[in-house]
């Protein structure tokens, strides 16, 4: 008993001052800035096949479903806006973030879904990871960022029942955001860059 | 007993010396063929090589900066504890 209080006046009085950004927040930065990287060399490899092509997409293969997708990138889109107004009502109160953090997460789970749609239907048309260069960078680079929003989802998922349970930090659910945002921020420049 | 394993080396090398080829390592100049996959690879190479300079500095000068602020509110904070304590 006497070691416990003594433990909480050390707290009380700890004279270091507060960190300039949480660990959870500092480490996902370094995360994503690593996965940058990652999809920046990737971006890179795709922008110099594709300039030493002779026709892109390569004659015979299908062409991607870009107003589909444009619909798709605006429910991603949408999941980011959830998410911010789940990050300002829970700034006033946390119960308020429940019900925009879960829309964040559907609109983000319809869009991980409607990518497997697509993707089951394009390989029907006969665009496949071996089919040519045009299917192996697709797969690659789209499918690389899906397994980001999966875990993304699942960051958030995370996020949401330590919410339901009363348990969840502040610096958490900003790490938790700065993946998302990293997730949805991408996507834009991967669609820009692979589908049109 | 000699070892065989340098003389093979020196062989291969004196062979290599009488089989002179362009060394392509460098992908900018011999892979691109054309202007387009050479810019391509030039833009890229520029790219990566600024893209995580970039990132990095990005963080350490937002966390200078945003240290600087804690510092700021700290000491206003101090400032204001001050003439109370002294009451």
């Amino acid at each position: 008993m006497a070691n416990r209080s003594i433990a909480s006046l050390r707290v009380i009085s700890d004279p270091r001052p507060p960190p300039v950004l949480p660990s959870p927040v500092l480490g996902m930065l370094i995360f994503v800035i690593a996965e940058l990287m990652m999809f920046a060399g990737l971006m890179s490899a795709f922008s110099i096949v594709k300039a030493g092509a002779l026709g892109w997409p390569p004659p015979g293969q299908p062409r991607l479903p870009i107003e589909a997708t444009a619909v798709n990138t605006a429910m991603l889109l949408a999941s980011a806006g959830a998410l911010f107004v789940a990050n300002r009502a829970y700034a006033q109160a946390k119960e308020l973030a429940r019900r925009p953090l879960y829309t964040a997460m559907a609109l983000g789970a319809f869009f991980v879904t409607f990518q497997g749609y697509e993707w089951v239907s394009l390989i029907g048309k006969g665009l496949t990871l071996t089919s040519s260069t045009h299917g192996s960078f697709f797969y690659l680079i789209v499918g690389m960022h899906a397994v980001h929003a999966v875990a993304g989802l699942l960051v958030l998922g995370r996020a949401a029942w330590k919410l339901s349970r009363g348990i969840l930090a502040p610096s958490s659910f900003v790490a938790a955001q700065v993946f998302w945002y990293f997730v949805v921020g991408l996507w834009p420049v991967l669609y820009f860059m692979v589908y049109l | 007993m000699k070892p065989i394993m340098p003389s093979i080396t020196k062989l291969i090398g004196l062979a290599l010396l009488f089989a002179p080829r362009i060394a392509a390592a460098c992908s900018s100049c011999f892979s691109g063929r054309s202007d387009e996959t050479r810019v391509a690879f030039i833009a890229t190479t520029a790219f990566l090589s600024a893209f995580p300079l970039l990132l990095i500095g990005s963080l350490v000068w937002w966390l200078r900066r945003r240290s600087l602020q804690l510092d700021e509110i700290s000491r206003a904070l101090e400032q204001k504890r001050a003439p109370s304590t002294r009451t």
